[in-house]
C-alpha cells in the first residue's frame, strides 16, 4: 500500500557487494539474447495485418493469386511525337523491371474499332496503341474521353501506369523531368534508419546532458533502456515464437523503459541535494520501488488478457508494453543502483521545480465548471465514437484515395452467359452505389459487351454473340487481360472515393464470390475488419486498467480516474485521426500503446505520492507540491524528452518513421497535458482524505 | 435454254439438296429451333464444300471472299497465331462480294489440286489463280450462296461459331 514504507537496506546492501556480478549476469544475458535472438525488422506493417486477415485466408485457401499494385503518374508539358516516343519506351521498361507481370497504361491499350461501313467487307477489328500515331492515338481517346479518363487527363499532360507485380518493385531512375511513385529501396532505407536512429539518441542525450547537466544520466538511461528492449523482444521471441517485428516496435520499449528509468534516476539524482550517495540510492529504490511494480501489475493485468486474442499485432502491442514495464522494472531495482552506485553529484540541484510549483498555484484553485465540461466533451467523443464504429464504421474511418485500381479476381468453370449476367449486375450495382466516385469498370463481362457492340453480325449478347466476342478475345490475344484458366478478373479504376467504403461493400455484397487480389485491398479490408477488434481490445484494456487503479488505492472513484486518464490522449487522439482521414496503421498503435503505458504510469506514480503524502497529513498545496516535484518532473523530463526525439524522427523520409515519429509526438504531448493539467484537478477532485476528516468531525 | 439449265443446275438442285438434308436430319424438332442452330444445320450440311483450316475442337464457319481485304486480314490473323489453329477448326466457304468480281478466283481454287495452299497464296502472298470453272465448282458455290442467302450472310468474313 502507498503508505508503507519498504524496508530494503539489506538488498541494497547485497546489490552493492555483488555489483560485478550484476553487471556480467546482465552482459551474459544481453549476449545470449543477442546470440539467440536476430529477429528480422519490417518497414511495412502489411504482413501484420494480412497474417490475420480472413480475407486472405480465404484467398490462399482458393489458391488464388495475389498481386501487388502500383501507380506510376507522369508528367509531361505535352503529348507530341518525342514524349510519346519517351512515354512508349517507359510503358516497355516498366513491362521489364523484376516482378512486373502487367503494366497497364493508355500506351498499351486495346482499341476496338468498330468498322461499321456500309461495304459487305468488314471486320471487328482491335488495334493496339502501339499501332497507331499521336495524332490517331489522341483521336481515339477524344472520342471515349471517359473511358480512359483513368488513364489520361484530357489535357494529355498527366498519364498513368498501373503496375501489377509480384511483389513492391524498385523503381529506376526515369528519363522524366516530372514523375511521381513511391520509392523503395530496402539498403537505403536501413541506412537511412539507423542515421535517425542516431539522431533520436543524439537528441536524448542533448535533452540529458541540458536537464540534468552530467553524463550518468544518459549512460544509465541508454545501459537500462537497450537491456530492456533487448531483453523484451528476446522474451517475446522466446514466447510467441515470432521472429519478425515491425520497426515501429522497439520504440514501444524505449519511451516506456525511458520514462520508467526517469521516475527512478531523477529521485537518485534529486536526492542527493540533502542525503549521501548511499541514503540516495535507498531513497531511490524505497520511494519508487511501490509504485513501479503497481505501474508493471496494472499493465500485466489489463493488457494480459489480449496476449490472448488471435492476432499477432495486439500481441506483439500489448507484450512489448508488458515485458518491458517489467523487465524495466528488475532492471531499475538492480542494474541502475549498481551502475548508480559508482557515482556522487556535487550538484544535484533541479531549476526548473518552479514551474510546477506555477501549475499547483492556479489547479488548487480550479474550476468544476471547466472540469466537467471537458470530462462531458470526452466522453461524449468516446461515446459517439462507439455508436458510430458500431453502426457505420466505414462513416467513421475514412481512406480517400484518388485514381486508384481494385483488382478482383472471381473464380469461374465455365464461361457462359449466366456468368456474364452475374458480372454484369455487380457492376451494375457497383456504379449504381457509387456512381462518380469510380471510373470504368474493366471485367470479362465490359470487353464482351463492347466487342459485341463493335461486332456488325450480331446484335444482343445470345450465346453465339459471346462465343464470336471470346473468339475476337482469341484472336487478338487480349485474353489475359481479363481471366486466365480458372479466375476472371475485375479491375475498378477508382476516381476519389472513401476506399474503406468500397471495400465494405465489397466484402458484403452477395451476388458473385468476390476474391480481392490486390495486397493493397487486401491490406485495408484486413485493416478495417480489425477495427472493431482493437477498439473492443482497447476499451476493455482501459475498463481494466481503472478497476486495477481502483483496487489498488482503495478508493471507487479512482476506477473514474484511472479510466479517464488513460483514455483521455487516445479518445482527442482518435478525434484527430478521424478528423483528418488518418488511415489506421501499425504506427498509429505503437502510439497509442505507448501512451497508454505512459499514461498509466504517470496515474500510478502521481497517486501514489499524492495518497502517501495525504494521508501522512499534508495538505492538498503541499500534497500537490510533492508530487510535481518526484513524480510530475521525472515524466515531464520524459515526456519532453520523447517529443522532441520523435519529433526528429518526423522529418525522415521513410513514411513509417515520418508516421511514427508525427503520431507518437502527437500522443505523448496528449498525455503529457492530460498529466499536467488534468491528473492533478482528478485527484483534488476525489480526494478521499477530505471525506475522511469530514466523517471524523461529525 | 443454257438460262433454264442453269436455273435448275444452280438454284432448285442445290435448294432441293438442302431442303432435303435438313428433313433428312435426326434432329425433328429443327423448325422450332433458333436461327442460330438452323444455320448451324445448313452449315453442317455442306460442310464437305469447305476448305478446313486449323485442327481445334471448335468449329467455326467462316464465309470469305479471297479477294476481300478484310477476309485477309481475318485468314492473316489466325494463321500467324498457333493457338488459333490448335484451338479452333475453321471450315472456310468461299462467298464471292459481287463487287469484287472474285467468282473465277473462286473457281480456280476448288479446281485445284489443294484448295487450301491455293487460297492461302491468294490470300496471304497476293497471288492471282483465275479460272472459268467445271460443273464442280459451280455447284459449289451454288450450294454455299444458297445456304449464306438463307442464312443472310451480309459481310466478309462472317463467322458461326458451333
Amino acid at each position: 500500500m502507498y503508505y508503507k514504507t519498504p524496508q530494503i537496506k539489506k538488498y541494497l546492501d547485497i546489490l552493492i557487494k555483488n555489483r560485478i556480478a550484476v553487471f556480467l549476469f546482465y552482459l551474459f544475458l544481453l549476449l545470449s539474447s543477442l546470440f539467440l535472438y536476430q529477429p528480422k525488422f519490417l518497414f511495412t506493417d502489411e504482413l501484420f495485418w494480412l497474417k490475420d486477415a480472413m480475407k486472405i485466408q480465404k484467398t490462399q485457401t482458393k489458391k488464388l493469386p495475389v498481386y501487388t499494385l502500383s501507380t506510376l503518374h507522369v508528367t509531361v508539358d505535352e503529348l507530341n511525337k518525342t514524349s510519346r516516343k519517351k512515354l512508349t519506351e517507359l510503358h516497355h521498361k516498366l513491362e521489364h523491371l523484376d516482378g512486373v507481370i502487367s503494366v497497364s497504361s493508355i500506351f498499351n491499350n486495346d482499341f476496338i474499332d468498330s468498322n461499321k461501313n456500309k461495304n459487305s467487307s468488314k471486320m471487328l477489328v482491335v488495334i493496339n496503341a502501339d499501332e497507331l500515331d499521336t495524332m490517331k492515338l489522341k483521336q481515339q481517346i477524344n472520342n471515349n474521353i471517359h473511358e480512359y479518363s483513368h488513364y489520361v487527363n484530357a489535357e494529355f499532360t498527366d498519364f498513368y501506369y498501373f503496375i501489377t507485380a509480384t511483389k513492391q518493385i524498385d523503381m529506376p531512375h526515369l528519363d522524366l523531368n516530372k514523375y511521381d511513385y513511391q520509392l523503395l529501396d530496402q539498403k537505403t532505407q536501413k541506412l537511412h534508419i539507423l542515421i535517425y536512429i542516431f539522431i533520436f539518441w543524439f537528441v536524448v542525450a542533448f535533452l540529458f546532458r541540458v536537464l540534468f547537466k552530467n553524463y550518468i544520466a544518459l549512460l544509465s538511461a541508454t545501459i537500462v533502456v537497450v537491456t530492456t528492449t533487448i531483453l523484451t523482444f528476446t522474451l517475446i521471441m522466446l514466447l510467441t515464437g515470432i521472429k519478425t517485428i515491425h520497426i515501429a516496435m522497439p520504440f514501444i520499449t524505449v519511451s516506456i523503459a525511458l520514462v520508467d528509468f526517469l521516475y527512478f534516476y531523477y529521485r537518485w539524482h534529486v536526492s542527493q541535494n540533502k542525503h549521501n550517495q548511499y541514503n540516495a540510492l535507498l531513497k531511490m529504490l524505497n520511494r519508487s520501488m511501490m509504485p513501479a511494480i503497481w505501474t508493471s501489475v496494472i499493465t500485466l493485468m489489463g493488457l494480459g488478457p489480449l496476449i490472448f486474442i488471435d492476432s499477432d499485432i495486439i500481441k506483439l502491442l500489448s507484450l512489448s508494453i508488458i515485458l518491458s514495464s517489467w523487465i524495466c522494472y528488475i532492471t531499475n531495482m538492480s542494474l541502475l543502483p549498481a551502475i548508480l552506485s559508482y557515482f556522487e553529484l556535487k550538484n544535484a540541484h533541479v531549476s526548473y521545480r518552479k514551474i510546477g510549483y506555477f501549475l499547483i498555484s492556479k489547479e488548487i484553485h480550479y474550476n468544476k465548471k471547466f472540469l466537467f465540461g471537458f470530462l462531458l466533451i470526452t466522453y461524449s467523443i468516446l461515446i459517439l465514437g462507439l455508436f458510430f464504429s458500431n453502426e457505420n464504421s466505414r462513416n467513421i474511418f475514412q481512406l480517400h484515395v484518388k485514381n486508384e485500381q481494385i483488382a478482383l479476381n472471381i473464380p469461374f468453370k465455365k464461361i457462359n452467359l449466366p456468368l456474364i449476367k452475374k458480372i454484369d449486375t455487380f457492376t451494375n450495382d457497383l456504379t449504381h452505389r457509387f456512381e462518380e466516385e469510380l471510373g470504368e469498370t474493366t471485367s470479362l463481362s465490359s470487353i464482351i459487351h463492347t466487342l459485341n457492340n463493335a461486332n456488325t453480325q450480331t446484335t444482343t449478347l445470345d450465346t453465339q454473340a459471346l462465343k464470336q466476342a471470346l473468339f475476337y478475345m482469341d484472336l487478338y490475344n487480349i485474353n489475359d487481360k481479363y481471366f486466365d484458366k480458372d479466375t476472371i478478373k475485375i479491375t475498378i479504376n477508382i476516381f476519389d472515393i472513401n476506399k474503406l467504403e468500397l471495400i465494405n461493400w465489397l466484402q458484403h455484397y452477395k451476388g458473385i464470390d468476390i476474391y480481392f487480389a490486390d495486397k493493397d485491398t487486401l491490406l485495408n479490408s484486413a485493416k478495417y475488419n480489425q477495427l472493431i477488434l482493437l477498439g473492443g481490445s482497447l476499451l476493455s484494456a482501459l475498463i481494466v486498467l481503472g478497476i486495477i487503479t481502483g483496487w489498488i488505492f482503495r478508493c471507487k472513484m479512482m476506477v473514474f480516474l484511472g479510466i479517464t486518464l488513460n483514455a483521455v490522449a487516445i479518445i482527442w487522439f482518435a478525434l484527430f485521426v478521424t478528423v483528418f482521414s488518418v488511415p489506421l496503421s501499425m504506427e498509429i498503435l505503437v502510439a497509442t500503446a505507448i501512451s497508454l503505458g505512459l499514461a498509466s504510469d504517470a496515474t500510478i506514480h502521481f497517486a501514489f505520492k499524492y495518497f502517501r503524502l495525504r494521508y501522512f497529513g499534508r495538505s492538498k498545496k503541499h500534497a500537490l507540491e510533492k508530487m510535481y516535484f518526484y513524480a510530475g518532473m521525472p515524466m515531464a523530463i520524459g515526456s519532453i524528452i520523447l517529443i522532441t526525439a520523435f519529433s526528429s524522427l518526423y522529418f525522415s523520409h521513410i513514411h513509417s518513421l515520418h508516421l511514427i515519429g508525427l503520431y507518437s509526438a502527437i500522443l505523448i504531448l496528449f498525455s503529457l497535458l492530460s498529466d499536467l493539467f488534468l491528473l492533478p484537478v482528478l485527484l483534488l477532485f476525489i480526494d478521499p482524505f477530505m471525506m475522511k476528516k469530514a466523517k471524523t468531525a461529525l | 435454254m443454257k438460262n433454264r439449265y442453269d436455273f435448275i443446275m444452280f438454284k432448285i438442285i442445290p435448294i432441293l439438296l438442302i431442303t432435303t438434308s435438313l428433313y433428312a436430319s435426326p434432329i425433328q424438332n429443327i423448325k422450332q429451333s433458333s436461327s442460330i442452330e438452323r444455320s448451324l444445320h445448313l452449315l453442317k450440311s455442306i460442310q464437305d464444300k469447305g476448305i478446313i483450316l486449323g485442327s481445334g475442337e471448335q468449329i467455326v464457319y467462316v464465309f470469305i471472299d479471297p479477294m476481300c481485304k478484310y477476309s485477309r486480314k481475318f485468314i492473316h490473323n489466325v494463321t500467324s497465331n498457333k493457338k488459333m489453329l490448335k484451338k479452333y477448326k475453321y471450315i472456310l466457304f468461299l462467298y464471292s462480294i459481287p463487287r469484287l468480281k472474285s467468282k473465277n478466283v473462286v473457281l480456280a481454287v476448288y479446281e485445284s489440286t489443294k484448295p487450301l495452299a491455293t487460297l492461302m497464296k491468294i490470300m496471304l502472298d497476293d497471288k492471282y489463280y483465275s479460272s472459268t470453272g467445271n460443273k464442280e465448282g459451280e455447284k459449289n458455290i451454288a450450294m454455299i450462296s444458297t445456304v449464306a442467302k438463307i442464312i443472310h450472310v451480309n459481310k466478309r468474313p462472317f463467322l458461326i461459331i458451333d
